[in-house]
């Protein structure tokens, strides 16, 4: 009975660190979808609105339930904190912490870094040009992640089990 | 912490709000940053230096030396890191912040098609402070005033004597019973930021901001009919066409030019003179503004 436990308990820990690496993934793939959204959405705003950085993150980061308001209430903190950093310090500490918090794939983490290093010192035609692209490049990341998602889906959830099963059979 | 101190420290980086956070801002009128020089104060009598801890000195060598790195992060801050708002302010060399408070640009300008599209590599920023003084053109108005009516009134003076914001007050006088617009080319009679004048302009008054006096004019009196338009720096000949055509409408102007004295702009600008009753000449008396003289123009526009 006791083996029989223990063997569960193992194949439990093996599966539940599977589905946990599993979570992780998606997790990462939806942050970037969603950071791609935002950057579009912040281009085509200062395309058509010319509309102050500083007043535009506070004004989306209002909206606590929007998919990137951790990240745009990151930045916003970071752009009003006492130390008043510059646009790229701000954006850079907004990426890392978001990017731990949402497993954010390290490919998608340095495009967004990248465009954060250049972010409000051109002329909107540019600034939009560059969030636009950098939005294109994430989104074209997440359709690969998806795709590569699957598949990787399933070798975890099988090597998760294969491994739970080859602990039991080496204990018993 | 008084306001005017308070509304320009919040749009400095921490850096430079940190150093000047201890300083009196009694009197001052102009802070300057260059890049390898010290931090400089400008009071209407004289110059000081500000040291790494904060306070004043008179000596240079102890200034806090600006770096090319904190001028590119305090330019950043001071166009709220979006330089695309500000293009336009910038293409003219200056940054409007809010308060009412303008900060100068100097760098490496950038050309486009003959003419500067914007700045880069800047290397100084000149800080200057606004502040109001309510009631500094009460003394005009016993001599503006006629039949009811103001008299087109153009007020003259050197750079840093005032005219702006006696303009400012006499649309902030004024507008209690008329209606106003001031066409403000460069920001700097309302301050507009974001479309709100930052300072008090008046209960009755439009502000038509960033726009060419001469096509500024003539845009008010089709569409916000006011019964008094004004506007600084004249000068040009399309300006003095602009007054006449608006003139017809029965509007009336008070405006500023750059000039000494009545006597010499009879010689330089004699057809804008002729749009214009009463010239009032300003100057500076112990190192304030003030009004020199006032004086009846016997040509009527």
């Amino acid at each position: 009975m006791l083996k029989f436990l223990g063997a569960l308990c193992i194949l439990s820990a093996c599966g539940a660190y599977s589905f946990y690496y599993i979570s992780c993934q998606r997790a990462g793939r939806k942050a970037t979808g969603e950071l791609s959204a935002l950057l579009e959405h912040l281009g085509n705003s200062i395309r058509f609105q010319l509309e102050p950085l500083p007043s535009l993150i506070d004004r989306l980061s209002a909206d606590a339930s929007a998919p990137t308001a951790a990240f745009l209430a990151h930045l916003s903190a970071c752009l009003n904190s006492e130390e008043r950093p510059t646009l790229s310090v701000a954006w850079a500490n907004a990426v890392n912490a978001y990017g731990t918090e949402h497993n954010l794939p390290p490919r998608a983490t340095s495009v967004v870094l990248a465009l954060g290093t250049h972010l409000g010192q051109a002329d909107f035609e540019t600034e939009a040009h560059r969030l636009i692209q950098a939005s294109q490049q994430l989104a074209e990341l997440a359709k690969e992640l998806d795709t590569q998602g699957t598949t990787a889906e399933k070798t975890a959830k099988t090597l998760g089990l294969l491994l739970g099963a080859f602990i039991v059979i080496i204990l018993l | 912490m008084d306001k005017h101190k308070s509304s320009l420290l919040a749009n400095l980086t921490g850096t430079y709000r940190n150093l000047l956070t201890p300083l009196s801002f009694s009197g001052l009128e102009e802070i300057r940053f260059r890049v390898g020089r010290p931090v400089m104060l400008y009071r209407g009598d004289g110059f000081s230096y500000v040291t790494p801890l904060g306070t004043e000195t008179d000596q240079a060598e102890q200034g806090k030396i600006c770096t090319s790195a904190e001028l590119a992060a305090l330019t950043s801050a001071l166009c709220q890191h979006s330089v695309y708002a500000h293009l336009n302010d910038i293409k003219d060399g200056f940054i409007s912040l809010h308060g009412g408070h303008r900060a100068g640009l100097s760098g490496k300008a950038v050309m486009k098609d003959g003419a500067p599209s914007g700045l880069s590599d800047i290397s100084s920023v000149n800080l200057r402070i606004a502040r109001a003084f309510p009631d500094c053109a009460a003394p005009i108005l016993p001599h503006l005033m006629q039949g009811g009516r103001p008299k087109n009134t153009l007020l003259i003076g050197p750079p840093n004597c005032g005219k702006t914001t006696h303009l400012r007050d006499l649309a902030r006088l004024l507008s209690t019973g008329y209606k106003i617009c001031i066409v403000d080319e460069r920001s700097e009679i309302a301050g507009s930021r974001e479309g709100v004048p930052q300072f008090d302009v008046g209960i009755q008054t439009d502000v038509l901001d960033r726009v060419p006096k001469s096509v500024g004019m003539l845009l008010a009196v089709r569409s916000l009919s006011p019964h008094i338009l004004i506007t600084d720096e004249l000068g040009t000949d399309a300006d003095v066409d602009a007054i006449r055509q608006a003139a017809c409408t029965g509007c009336r102007f008070i405006a500023s030019i750059h000039g000494d004295s009545v006597e010499k702009l009879q010689r330089t600008h004699p057809d804008l003179l002729k749009c214009f009753e009463l010239a009032v000449v300003l100057g500076r008396r112990g190192g304030h503004p003030a009004i020199i003289t006032t004086k009846e123009l016997t040509h009527n526009a």
